[in-house]
């Protein structure tokens, strides 16, 4: 019994030997070189045709159909295998232009990778290149802006208009094209008017200061009250001369002898002497008085050394002269 | 004659091993029949898969496979050569198995066939981005 038992495990052993053997068979055949493998197929194929005909000669039709089935799939597996070749062929050689499109794919990405790296340092650069414009345009404009405004308080408006509205005009034109983002047309309008805005500032804090250095020269005068109005200053007196006279007091000759003194060394100054009267009922009287203490008081700063082309000559209405009674001389730079 | 001189241990022993080899023979058989029906079925299990490839493999192939398999069972039960029923099992098994490879080449060539459109289609928009940028780029030289 013990026996039998062994011999029956040593045919399961065998069997099973068998089946590995099979299945090593189908590995070595499937990784092989596939068309050596056909032609050995095909040629088996023609064998156990050769070997069907000869079981058939011999009568032995089961065995020859048996070897005909045998040949039929060698066949098919040869011709498998051959088919098999061509298509790894095919693949092999597709594989290899896949590895050369993504070589090609690769050195396009590297070049579209430094592309865009350019790209984004030149919108960088030209980010900041607008910004400095921008900046710069803002800059002139505040500056132009608070130039004018300088000027404008030492009294550029009268003193120097002419360079005070150029100095404006660009500053306008540069304004309008800040706001409509033409920075460097803006900046450049703006340096202009900067310029014109320095000169204008430049020449009327001169007259400017002229004229303050006068004020405070005139400003502490017997009889007379002294006043700043734009570019002028105006020396007003109710007691040069007494009501209907025409001769100066002689407590005020002092005074007028000081202003002559101050505004001698102002070549440049215009000196316009009003008069007013009303001590007539007659608007003509009163008017004739007038002329007559305006020609008093020209001759006599004449004669205290006054140029006598600084004087203004204006005719005045009745209604004017008589409103009041009193003498201005008004004084402009 | 002589079977009449034997012993009685000898007799005894004889008959064992008579007994012994006609086991094993049967058991010869036995494993022979075994390895056959075990193909057969390998070979159903093949077809089964092959039935997933069969866009990848020629329908007469599959077609002549089924054949076979069918005609086999039945040889089986007729009496056939058992050796040869069990070659015919053998190289059938190997046919299979080379069409299930060719339908997995030409799966792996259909693969590589795709990617290799795949990477086309990237070069050309990559390309198309690339000269966009370049054109782009003449405008800050």
């Amino acid at each position: 019994m013990i026996n039998t038992k062994l011999l029956l495990a040593s045919c399961i052993i065998i069997a099973a030997l068998f089946v590995e053997s099979i299945k090593s068979d189908e590995k070595d055949l499937v990784t092989g070189s596939e068309n050596k493998i056909a032609v050995e197929k095909i040629n088996e194929s023609l064998a156990f045709i050769e070997k069907s005909n000869q079981e058939k000669l011999s009568g032995n039709l089961l065995k020859s159909q048996q070897y005909i089935k045998i040949a039929e799939i060698k066949l098919e597996t040869g011709q498998s295998l051959l088919r098999s070749y061509l298509i790894k062929a095919k693949t092999a050689e597709l594989e290899n232009n896949l590895a050369s499109i993504r070589s090609k794919n690769l050195l396009l990405k590297e070049e579209f990778r430094n592309n865009i790296a350019k790209l984004k340092q030149f919108k960088d650069n030209t980010t900041l290149s607008e910004e400095l414009i921008y900046n710069n345009s803002l800059n002139n404009l505040e500056s132009a802006l608070s130039l004018i405004n300088d000027a404008e308080k030492v009294d550029a408006t009268i003193y120097s208009s002419n360079l005070l509205n150029k100095a404006y005009a660009h500053y306008q034109k540069a304004s309008d094209n800040h706001n409509t983002g033409h920075y460097e047309e803006s900046a450049t309008y703006s340096e202009q008017s900067i310029e014109f805005a320095k000169q204008a500032l430049q020449q009327s804090t001169n007259k400017y200061k002229e004229k303050e250095n006068l004020r405070s020269n005139l400003s502490d005068i017997f009889g007379f009250t002294s006043d700043s109005v734009n570019s002028s200053i105006i020396l007003s007196s109710e007691e040069v001369f007494s009501p209907q006279s025409s001769s100066i007091r002689f407590d005020l000759y002092p005074s007028l002898d000081k202003i002559a003194g101050t505004i001698k060394d102002y070549e440049d100054l215009k000196i316009e002497v009003k008069l007013y009267n009303n001590s007539f009922k007659s608007s003509n009287k009163n008017m004739a008085l007038s002329n007559k203490q305006k020609d008093t008081i020209i001759g006599y700063l004449i004669s205290k050394g006054i140029n006598e082309k600084a004087f203004i000559e204006k005719k005045y209405t009745t209604k004017e002269i008589t409103k009041q009674r009193k003498i201005e001389i008004i004084l402009n730079n | 004659m002589s079977i009449l001189f034997l012993s009685k241990l000898e007799f005894t022993l004889i008959f064992l091993l008579a007994i012994f080899a006609g086991l094993f023979i049967n058991s010869l058989l036995y494993a022979q029949n075994l390895n056959t029906n075990h193909k057969i079925e390998r070979i159903s299990e093949l077809i089964e898969k092959l039935e997933d490839y069969k866009q990848y493999i020629p329908k007469d192939s599959l077609d002549l496979s089924k054949d076979l398999v069918k005609n086999l069972s039945d040889d089986t039960n007729n009496n056939f050569d058992t050796k040869l029923l069990d070659e015919i099992a053998k190289v059938h098994i190997d046919f299979l198995n080379i069409l299930i490879t060719e339908a997995e080449n030409k799966i792996k060539l259909e693969e590589t066939s795709n990617k290799i459109k795949e990477e086309q289609q990237k070069y050309e928009q990559l390309s198309k981005y690339n000269s966009e940028i370049t054109e782009e780029l003449k405008n800050y030289k």
